[in-house]
């Protein structure tokens, strides 16, 4: 109860930011939706799945590696 | 999994707490750029790592104040173990342990994202479900993506010819019905070892009759506090064999360790506390090795012999009835349960001096105890 109380109080202090946020103009916040309306290019590719796939393995090169080499071998 | 599936935003997740949170807030990244290589300069793949401070903490506070100390995302305790066994008298040699250490253990740490948002980089990331955040792990993609090899191997019957745990099999738990949230996070500052972290699940939580003043089963009232539960309640764990690490073409690092044998060892508590006031438990030898890092550095872990390389463990097989619960002489006088000097090498015979179970230790077949016992 006590911790749920904590989040509470939290929210209300991002209420706060998100509502000098939107005061100051286009800034980075806790923006709803606001960042969805206003047209992003994350979302919208991210959500793109013809465009991913097509992209796919190009993307792929980019990633981060697995953490272990292939050669590992037996059991920790 | 398809390399789009691992970086595919189900368009569920934009209307949750979390999806109303615009994308750059946590990884940063040109929102108005449709250059998708541009548009991904200096982003953050994982924004909970090493500090979640800035993204989770504006809401979860609670949570992410004491997590960034626990084990999952310090390791300290490896670190621990590495410090005590290397060579710290040749600082240059010593610097090289450590970065062998870096290069080996922080693959194996894990974050929020790693918990509850993507797989973890050690099986090369992907989300978990299109971006939606996860209330509970899912045992068999995150915990098995790191504990595959040993626990989850052991809980879920995947080493031959030995049962799966009871709670698995019977009760269908999973490993957040003993290990909850608040173990996970906990904060482990000062905290040696992973089997010393106070928020660990007990045994006798679940089941106090054994600790209750007339337990139902008179055994459990002899040898409570005396022998640790799962040395009459689990079978064999797994046990690693001259292992070393290195780096391969790639530079990426690996480890081999030639020799794992499936094995059920008692030996003397190493480290009695009150929490675990046993003299016996269950040992396993994991891979420890004086060569470990000879890749790296020779003579590395010169002073290998301060720790025992019989380490305390909790096989996740626990079952009612077990080969050496099935009668009482099964266990008492059978020397060959009870770690012996011929069982470990002779390199390895200072190491592990307190944990070898010697003649006088290993409890009398029960004739022997009293005529009052019957097996
Ligand atoms: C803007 C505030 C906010 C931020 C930032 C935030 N959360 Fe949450 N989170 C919430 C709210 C609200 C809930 C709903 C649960 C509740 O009411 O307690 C929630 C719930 C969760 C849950 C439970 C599952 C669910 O979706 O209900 C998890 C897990 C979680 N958050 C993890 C994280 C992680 C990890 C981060 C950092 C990457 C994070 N959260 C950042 C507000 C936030
Ligand atoms: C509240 C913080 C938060 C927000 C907002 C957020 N993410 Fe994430 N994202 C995370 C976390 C945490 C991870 C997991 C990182 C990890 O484990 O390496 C992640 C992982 C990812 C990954 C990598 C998946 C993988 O495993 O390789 C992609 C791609 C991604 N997010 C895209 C987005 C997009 C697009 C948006 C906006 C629609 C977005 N994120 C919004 C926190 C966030
Ligand atoms: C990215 C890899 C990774 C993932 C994912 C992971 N673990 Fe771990 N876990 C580790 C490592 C490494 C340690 C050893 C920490 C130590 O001893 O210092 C550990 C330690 C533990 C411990 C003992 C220490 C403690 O904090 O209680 C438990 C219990 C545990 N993990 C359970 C889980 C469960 C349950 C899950 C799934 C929700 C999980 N782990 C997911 C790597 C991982
Ligand atoms: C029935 C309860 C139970 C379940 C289910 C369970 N554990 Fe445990 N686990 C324990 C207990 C008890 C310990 C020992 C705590 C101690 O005494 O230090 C432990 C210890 C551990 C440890 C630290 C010791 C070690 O062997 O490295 C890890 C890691 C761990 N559990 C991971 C898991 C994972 C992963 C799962 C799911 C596949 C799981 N556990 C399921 C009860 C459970
Ligand atoms: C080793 C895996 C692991 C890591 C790392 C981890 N969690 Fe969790 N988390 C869990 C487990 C297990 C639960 C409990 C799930 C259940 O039983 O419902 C949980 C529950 C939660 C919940 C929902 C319930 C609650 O306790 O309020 C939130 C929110 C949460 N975690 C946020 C975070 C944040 C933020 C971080 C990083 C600072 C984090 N977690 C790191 C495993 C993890
Ligand atoms: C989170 C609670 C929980 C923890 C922790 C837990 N158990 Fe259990 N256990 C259960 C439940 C529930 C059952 C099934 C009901 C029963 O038989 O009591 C069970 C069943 C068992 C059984 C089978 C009993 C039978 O009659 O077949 C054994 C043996 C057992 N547990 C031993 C252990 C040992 C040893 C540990 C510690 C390593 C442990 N349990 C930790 C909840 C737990
Ligand atoms: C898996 C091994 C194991 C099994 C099974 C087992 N014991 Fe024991 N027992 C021990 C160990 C180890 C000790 C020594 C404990 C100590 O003194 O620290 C012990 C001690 C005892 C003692 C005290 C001996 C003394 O010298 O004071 C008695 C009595 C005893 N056991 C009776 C039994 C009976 C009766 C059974 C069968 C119902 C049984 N045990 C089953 C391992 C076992």
């Amino acid at each position: 109860m006590k911790s749920l109380l904590k989040k509470k109080c939290h929210r209300a202090g991002l209420i706060v930011v998100f509502a000098i946020a939107v005061f100051l103009g286009p800034a980075h916040g806790y923006a709803k939706a606001e960042t969805a309306e206003a047209k992003s290019e994350c979302i919208t590719c991210h959500t793109d799945v013809k465009k991913l796939i097509r992209l796919g393995w190009k993307i792929e090169k980019t990633r981060p590696k697995p953490g272990k080499s292939a050669e590992t071998a037996g059991k920790g | 999994m398809e390399p789009y599936e691992k970086i595919y935003v189900k368009p569920s997740f934009l209307k949750t707490n979390h999806g109303k949170i615009g994308c750059e807030v946590c990884h940063n990244g040109d929102t108005k750029d449709p250059d998708w290589q541009t548009a991904h300069k200096g982003i953050i793949k994982d924004p909970t790592f090493p500090d979640a401070d800035k993204t989770c903490g504006e809401c979860h506070e609670d949570i992410t104040s004491t997590a960034k100390n626990s084990l999952h995302y310090t390791l300290a305790p490896f670190g621990g173990v590495i410090k005590a066994r290397a060579n710290k008298k040749d600082k240059r040699v010593f610097e090289k342990v450590c970065q062998a250490k870096e290069k080996h253990c922080s693959a194996c740490h894990s974050s929020c994202g790693q918990c509850h948002v993507s797989r973890p980089d050690y099986v090369a990331g992907g989300f978990l479900a299109g971006h939606l955040f996860q209330e509970k792990p899912c045992m068999d993609t995150t915990c098995a993506s790191c504990h595959g090899g040993r626990v989850y191997a052991e809980f879920t019957g995947a080493n031959d010819e030995y049962p799966a745990d009871v709670h698995h099999d019977k009760e269908e738990m999973t490993c957040m019905d003993c290990h909850t949230g608040k173990e996970m996070h906990a904060d482990a500052t000062g905290v040696a070892s992973r089997f010393d972290l106070p928020e660990r699940p007990r045994c006798e939580k679940c089941h106090p009759d054994v600790v209750s003043k007339k337990p139902k089963t008179s055994s459990h009232a002899i040898h409570r506090n005396k022998v640790a539960c799962q040395v009459c309640h689990a079978v064999a764990n797994k046990n690693c064999f001259n292992c070393h690490a290195g780096t391969d073409k790639k530079g990426l690092p690996y480890f081999k360790s030639n020799e794992t044998r499936m094995l059920f060892k008692i030996g003397l508590n190493p480290n009695k506390t009150k929490d675990r006031p046993y003299n016996y438990v269950v040992l396993r030898h994991p891979p420890a090795d004086p060569r470990l890092f000879d890749f790296y550095i020779k003579d590395g872990l010169s002073d290998f012999n301060k720790l025992p390389t019989w380490k305390l463990d909790t096989p996740h097989n626990i079952q009612r009835i077990t080969p050496q619960n099935k009668t009482c002489n099964n266990c008492h006088g059978n020397v060959s349960l009870f770690l012996q000097k011929n069982d470990v090498t002779d390199w390895e015979q200072k190491a592990n001096a307190g944990v070898v179970v010697p003649q006088a230790k290993i409890p009398k077949p029960l004739k022997e105890i009293s005529p009052k016992w019957k097996p």
